[in-house]
């Protein structure tokens, strides 16, 4: 009698137990894992009415391409907020362009507007402006790209890309810093997840930084990068990344020629090279 | 021994309430904080990429009007 009741006690024990150590691994197998893709338009700003320059408010925009990740799922969504006076707006149906991005103001689930912003270097800042639609008034906008601390995960994850997409390039990116290869994503299959694995508890190492840069001058739409690879043309206006990016903000000086005076030197070196590319190529041979 | 029986009987619906607790929940949407299973809908996806969103956004910096002015006026 009484080894069965003990018996009856330690089974109840070993059950509570189990399960509650099953609910945790379940709580954390269906926990979604959210990272940061791609950052559009991110920072403080003021709005300021067309008709009225008196009549302006402080907003705050936040627009980004987020991999949301399940057990068996992955999605990346684009997706907006809008902070203006003291409402909080979403942006739906957002596209994030080279440097630019549009969106759709909603309230609730109703359209109340609509955002169209350019971005542009302002020393070693990027700056966007724009117009809005809001309510029937129409706003310029003005916003100061904050700044965001990018997490070791999405540094490797950039990293992983490079070397999914572009295994060679991957492998010669890495030779070019002058240290071994982390591993051979040429011939080795594994090595793309290895590379994530070691830049993910390595963020700084060259190897890593070396790959993430040449993943970001494929990847301009992302303001991360483009702040990633203005810091590289700060002190090396030469590179090739710098001249895309050049590019991008090209767009907005035919818009608004006037940014040219705050623009950082780089651009200024860059747009003389572009310029004196495109006058070779009006003048070479017919 | 009824005691036993008794005592193994409690175990028994105990397992059961424990395991309804871990149950799968049916619901597509559980909310921007709610677990996700299997398949993601657009709406989960969208309810958690605009969570992290959020977070990021809480993380950025206040500014002053005049600091904005000083930043951004000056642009003409």
């Amino acid at each position: 009698m009484k080894k069965l009741l003990t018996l009856a006690v330690a089974l109840i024990a070993v059950l509570a137990i189990g399960a509650s150590v099953m609910a945790q691994q379940v709580g954390a197998q269906n926990q979604a894992r959210t990272m940061i893709k791609m950052l559009g338009a991110f920072g403080n700003g003021l709005a300021i009415s067309e008709d009225d320059p008196m009549d302006f408010e402080l907003i705050r925009v936040g627009i980004a391409a987020v991999k949301v990740e399940s057990a068996e799922d992955e999605k990346t969504v684009k997706v907006g907020v809008l902070h203006f006076a003291d409402e909080k707006y979403r942006l739906k149906d957002v596209v994030i362009g080279n440097g630019s991005v549009t969106a759709n103001i909603y309230l609730d689930e109703t359209q109340v507007g609509s955002i169209s912003l350019d971005s542009y270097p302002k020393e070693d800042k990027e700056l966007w402006a724009g117009t809005m639609t809001l309510d029937g008034k129409t706003y310029n906008v003005y916003l100061i790209q904050g700044k965001r601390v990018v997490k070791a995960e999405e540094k490797a994850e950039k990293a992983f890309e490079y070397c999914r997409n572009n295994p060679e390039r991957c492998k010669a990116a890495m030779q070019a810093v002058g240290s071994n290869v982390i591993c051979d994503p040429v011939t080795d299959g594994n090595c793309r997840e290895r590379i994530r694995t070691f830049c993910e508890g390595n963020p700084e190492d060259s190897r890593c930084k070396a790959l993430r840069l040449a993943e970001c001058g494929l990847n301009l739409e992302d303001a991360q990068c483009r702040a990633e690879i203005r810091g590289v043309c700060s002190n090396n206006a030469t590179e090739n990344a710098c001249q895309r990016l050049g590019e991008v903000y090209n767009n907005m000086v035919q818009k608004r020629p006037e940014i040219l005076e705050n623009a950082p030197q780089w651009f200024h070196t860059v747009r003389e090279r572009l310029q004196q590319e495109s006058e070779g190529q009006q003048g070479g041979p017919q | 021994m009824k005691l036993a029986i008794a005592l193994l009987l409690v175990a028994l619906v105990f397992t059961v309430y424990i395991s309804g607790c871990v149950q799968e929940p049916t619901s597509p949407d559980t909310g921007p904080t709610g677990p996700t299973t299997g398949a993601l809908t657009e709406a989960q996806a969208e309810q958690q990429a605009l969570q992290t969103l959020d977070q990021e956004m809480e993380a950025l910096e206040e500014m002053s009007l005049e600091e904005l002015e000083n930043e951004l006026l000056q642009q003409g």
